[in-house]
């Protein structure tokens, strides 16, 4: 890692923080304003790759374990990251990862508009949707006591059903990345490794 | 940014971070395998009494709790649904005694009391992990140094926009914002470069040179003071 990557992934999460900060923008399909800071972690994948990504979120990651209120509405501390959500943030590390890994491949730097809304919204659905979930989830069904004794694959779908409500607003969230990262490609392009 | 640690004298502040973590990961372990009523009930009173030595900040327990009430409250309607109501319940005294116990620690450990105990452990891997050290506590310091100024720069983007009438849209503040960033980014690291900052490799060239206007120069020391600390 030189110079450059340690900056550019230091500058980046502190973006990260301050999406966090501003107030929520709003979107026209939406009945509430979006917070933008999780946005930032599929940003942080495909606009600085696999790599980097992973490290803005594992920066961040250990910037709310020394007890910075770095995630949206001034939250942070350990007791986010051992609260029942815990999950999802320790997930954002694999959800920057792979959304890096696979808008690498399939939207090299300098892909036309359709290209990169391909690349990111794949990557960006694995990794900030199915894989980020799945932490979040996992994270919470070994909190969550299960004396009646319901098979996991009960307990898994329901969870899942209980989460569903958040996947529109993501969604919207990793198109808008996809059209971010498209339009800086243009204004300010940056090698991905 | 102003950390969550709260200055004080009590017994948990007087505690050292690494005792602390360790009695908070512990802790953890038990209040997960336990089930029974009861015992949750008795660890959640004693880790919010904990909690109330330690003299949390209003601001931080609320905006805590927000994000709590929905989980749990959405926990819990699921389990009545469901016929198992008991494991709501054991569910939200687990979430209490851990995050009570868990803000305990937070508030009462310095920030950097963590980072160190972070560093210390990278540094038995070998001259690679004395490294890490060194660059972990460089990026965090960028971090809190660069915060404070975009979250400036994203409010004055803000107000370009409505000057100009138009509608408020994620891609517009975003694009600029990013790259304020990454420009902010190359001439940071040409800066330590320059000052041949231990701890990091050469870079690469720049992909854009600086450019020459003072405005779009951020690294043009003395770096412009933020305008409001967000997080006070």
């Amino acid at each position: 890692m030189t110079t450059r990557d340690l900056v550019l992934v230091a500058l980046f999460t502190a973006l990260v923080v301050a999406l966090g900060v501003i107030p929520g923008i709003p979107v026209a399909a939406l009945p509430v304003p979006i917070v933008l800071q999780n946005l930032g972690i599929v940003l942080a994948g495909a606009i600085l790759g696999a790599r980097r990504g992973a490290a803005v979120a594992m920066l961040l990651v250990i910037l709310v374990a020394i007890g910075l209120p770095v995630l949206s509405g001034g939250r942070g501390g350990l007791g986010v990251l051992l609260g029942p959500t815990g999950g999802f943030i320790f997930g954002w590390i694999l959800a920057a990862f792979v959304t890096g890994l696979v808008a690498e491949r399939i939207a090299p730097a300098g892909s036309s508009l359709g290209r990169t809304l391909l690349g990111v919204g794949l990557g960006g659905i694995l990794g900030a949707i199915v894989l980020d979930y799945a932490a979040g989830i996992a994270w919470l069904l070994a909190v969550a006591p299960n004396e009646a004794g319901l098979p996991l694959g009960e307990r898994l779908v329901k969870t899942t059903l209980g989460m569903a409500v958040f996947i529109p607003g993501d969604l919207i969230k990793i198109a808008l990345a996809a059209v971010v990262t498209h339009a800086l490609s243009r204004a300010y392009p940056i090698p991905r490794r | 940014m102003i950390s969550l640690y709260q200055p004080g004298d009590t017994v948990l502040h007087r505690l050292g971070a690494g005792p602390k973590l360790a009695a908070l990961l512990v802790a953890g372990v038990a209040v997960t395998l336990t089930t029974g009523l009861g015992w949750l009930g008795a660890a959640a009173l004693l880790a919010l009494a904990i909690l109330a030595v330690a003299r949390p900040p209003a601001g931080l327990i609320r905006s805590q709790a927000i994000g709590l009430a929905f989980v749990t409250a959405l926990i819990l309607a699921l389990s009545a649904l469901a016929g198992v109501w008991r494991d709501g319940v054991i569910f939200v005294l687990r979430v209490v005694a851990l995050v009570s116990l868990a803000t305990a620690v937070t508030v009462t450990t310095r920030t950097s009391a963590i980072q160190d105990l972070i560093e210390d452990g990278l540094t038995r891997f070998g001259p690679a992990g004395r490294r890490g050290a060194e660059r972990l506590g460089l990026a965090i310091a960028l971090v809190i140094r660069f915060v404070p100024e975009l979250v400036a720069h994203a409010g004055a983007l803000d107000e370009a926009r409505k000057a100009r009438g138009l509608k408020a849209s994620a891609p517009r503040l975003l694009v600029p914002l990013l790259v304020r960033t990454l420009r902010t980014a190359d001439a940071v690291a040409e800066a330590l470069d320059a000052r041949g900052y231990p701890g990091t490799g050469p870079s690469r060239a720049p992909v854009h040179p600086a450019p020459p206007t003072p405005a779009a120069g951020p690294s043009s020391p003395p770096l412009p003071e933020p305008r409001k600390d967000p997080a006070s």
